[in-house]
């Protein structure tokens, strides 16, 4: 495998060759892979903050009084009722 | 007309493919990536069905996904908001892979295929689940229940079928959920969510169900079946690690840790966990209160899916009842909500969990949405891949495996008979692999279940296995009614190994490897319309040993997916002790094992 990237290079069939490539290689490998985790802890920094600055208020403003999953009610369970959609009608919907 | 259902990014993800509504091809992925349980887009389910059919993916004319992504997606945004700030983790976390692949299926569909938007559709998650069971069954006219962990909204749902028609009802919503319940306990006990669950199910006959009011405290039921958790004792709706919370723990005690092997007075220490421990009484001990912690659970369950299947058969008046969800592989609960729901015949498929969503998305497309008659009824689960003679030799040469190729099936039938007659642990790899979790006898491991010690011979050649790991009692379906409970024998869901039947006293004594502590076996009735090969082997067994049944469980090894290609069956022969290995016409037969057959 080396050999071909050596060969793809347009390098020599040596050793030295070998080594440049796989270390060539293994840097872009180990460079991608730190891109990837810097890139994932930035999305993870900004999802935690749109959390607490933008889903926080809307907490406190809306939902904390709706009670949306249900968590605090006191009234017997029961069945929702479930409205018929006809098939036809949201076989495209993604909601 | 081809149309394909896709199933992923949640649980088990996997395709299915219909020509003129007929099913050609269905299978999950795990099966080709060899990843148990694998969520991600079945690109090699779909690559499959697609060469079943020998079509492109452009020649799809309907691509139908399970569930409609963004009504699951305002459910996570909701209830990150609700249990804010404890569900900043699962936010995050979610928010990653959501943005990054479930919000875009849609195009992954379009450019995988090749199809044009407008043939792609979105069934509901809980329709799907519905259309897999009534649009399978042989039934006109149906009472439908849904119950798993959770879909979009719902958790659990309950309707009707008539003809093409499906009409859902009633919903119950997250976060009040039967099998997340029932997950939390398989966390608490042990085993991986999602994994292991069919464990606490075998673990709980070992037990007594001393902790119900317990478990009721956990649990307000209504009663026609609707339900409300107390989710001070939970977790899973703001974290996407814990399932349960402390007042969890400060109720039951503390949770069995997963690597604690499991045994108890009953079942004794078993020889492949190694040395008998010198405090085994004191270990036993411990392990029998997570036995009776296992009891409740399950006994709850069970209460609890009775009276819905109840409430939904006053509701309905119907006497014919559909489930699916993964709740419905419960196979315990299956046959009391036979015995006492009300119904005369129930039907399950057997991918009843989400990869079944697949088979179902695509049936409620060409049905409901295309206004097509019902013409396809799941007679049989035997839907996946299949490999030719000329492929397994051509491997066998490949890795220098001595073989001998049969080429007639009573040779094949007869040799395969005689070995089991002996003893022999024999992995039985037949034809397309089986649609479901379940092993059905073309990827299976079978042994004699006469012989009471061969639970233990099983365990110990197919290593790591637990003591309450089910073997089933594959039987001629003709005769089942002579060996198990004669209601539960005739019902279709016996086909798939989904119901759990009483085994008579007077056969229990005949195959005591395949009756559980609680003289009930999880029994598969095999007929010849279904799968003629295995029902000849069980009549061959039959005439030599006088029982019409054989040991069959999973062709698997602990944490593995069941095999799909002859190189994944002789992988696992070879890393376990089983004696012999039937690969179509070819069996291969390890050295010590020839020794003694000659
Ligand atoms: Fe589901």
């Amino acid at each position: 495998m080396e050999w071909s990237r050596v060969g793809r290079l347009g390098g020599q069939r040596v050793s030295t060759g070998i080594l440049r490539s796989a270390s060539l290689a293994g840097f872009f490998r180990e460079l991608r892979r730190a891109g990837k985790r810097i890139g994932e802890a930035q999305a993870r920094a900004l999802m935690s903050a749109f959390y607490f600055v933008v889903l926080g208020p809307v907490f406190f403003v809306g939902i904390r009084r709706r009670d949306p999953l249900d968590l605090n009610s006191v009234a017997p369970p029961a069945w929702r009722e479930v409205h018929y959609r006809c098939a036809a009608d949201h076989k495209h919907q993604q909601y | 007309m081809y149309t394909l259902g896709v199933s992923c990014f949640f649980h088990d993800s996997a395709a299915a493919l219909l020509r003129d509504g007929e099913l050609i091809a269905a299978a999950e992925e795990e099966r080709f990536s060899r990843k148990k349980h694998d969520f991600e887009f079945p690109e090699r389910a779909i690559a499959f069905c697609l060469r079943q059919a020998g079509i492109t993916g452009k020649e799809i004319d309907h691509a139908i996904f399970f569930e409609k992504p963004f009504l699951k997606f305002e459910r996570i945004l909701t209830t990150s908001v609700a249990e804010f700030p404890a569900a900043r983790r699962v936010f995050r976390e979610a928010m990653l892979t959501w943005l990054k692949d479930k919000l875009w299926i849609k195009s992954l569909l379009i450019h995988h295929l090749g199809v044009s938007s407008d043939r792609v559709m979105f069934s509901e998650h809980h329709l799907s689940h519905a259309a897999s069971a009534f649009l399978a069954s042989p039934f006109e006219d149906a009472a439908i229940l849904t119950v798993d962990g959770v879909g979009e909204w719902a958790t659990a749902t309950f309707g009707e079928g008539h003809g093409t028609d499906i009409r859902i009802l009633g919903e119950i919503k997250f976060p009040h959920s039967l099998g997340l319940l029932y997950s939390a306990f398989t966390a608490f006990l042990g085993f991986e969510v999602n994994d292991g669950e069919y464990k606490v199910m075998g673990m709980a006959p070992f037990g007594t169900p001393r902790y119900t009011d317990k478990v009721r405290k956990l649990i307000c039921v209504g009663e026609d079946g609707s339900f409300r958790l107390d989710m001070s004792y939970f977790s899973f709706h703001h974290s996407s690690t814990d399932t349960y919370s402390q007042k969890f723990v400060e109720l039951f005690g503390a949770p069995r840790p997963p690597e604690m092997p499991f045994f108890t007075e009953t079942t004794g220490f078993p020889s492949y966990f190694g040395e008998r421990p010198a405090d085994f009484a004191k270990q036993a001990r411990r392990n029998q209160h997570y036995a009776d912690i296992a009891a409740s659970i399950q006994a709850v369950i069970e209460e609890v899916l009775v009276l819905m299947a109840r409430g939904v058969q006053r509701r309905t008046g119907l006497k014919n009842l559909c489930m699916a969800g993964g709740v419905a592989l419960n196979s315990v609960a299956n046959a009391k909500i036979l015995r006492q729901a009300g119904f005369d015949r129930l039907f399950i498929q057997p991918a009843a969990g989400d990869g079944g969503g697949a088979l179902g998305a695509a049936l409620w497309g060409w049905h409901s949405v295309l206004g097509n008659p019902r013409k396809f009824q799941m007679s049989h689960a035997y839907w996946g891949d299949e490999h030719s003679e000329a492929a397994t030799v051509d491997y066998l040469r490949s890795v220098g495996m001595p073989f001998r190729v049969v080429n007639s099936n009573d040779v094949l039938l007869d040799t395969t008979v005689d070995a089991l007659a002996h003893g022999a642990v024999v992995g039985w790899f037949q034809g397309r692999f089986e649609w479901g979790p379940r092993a059905l006898g073309n990827r299976s491991i079978l042994a004699d279940p006469r012989r009471a010690e061969m639970k233990e011979i099983v365990n110990t050649k197919i290593k790591f296995r637990e003591p309450f790991r089910p073997f089933a009692p594959s039987v001629l379906a003709e005769r089942a009614a002579e060996l198990f409970d004669d209601r539960v024998s005739a019902q279709e869901p016996t086909k798939f190994m989904l119901m759990v039947a009483e085994v008579k006293p007077a056969a229990a004594a005949r195959i005591p490897a395949v009756t559980h502590v609680d003289g009930t076996g999880r029994l598969q009735t095999v007929s010849e319309s279904s799968n003629a090969l295995y029902h000849g082997l069980i009549s061959r067994f039959e005439r030599a040993s006088g029982v019409p049944v054989v040991l069959n469980t999973s062709f698997n090894l602990r944490g593995e997916p069941i095999v799909n290609s002859p190189a994944e069956a002789l992988s696992t022969f070879v890393r376990s002790d089983m004696d012999m290995l039937v690969l179509g016409n070819v069996i291969v037969e390890k050295e010590r094992h020839r020794a003694c057959s000659r």
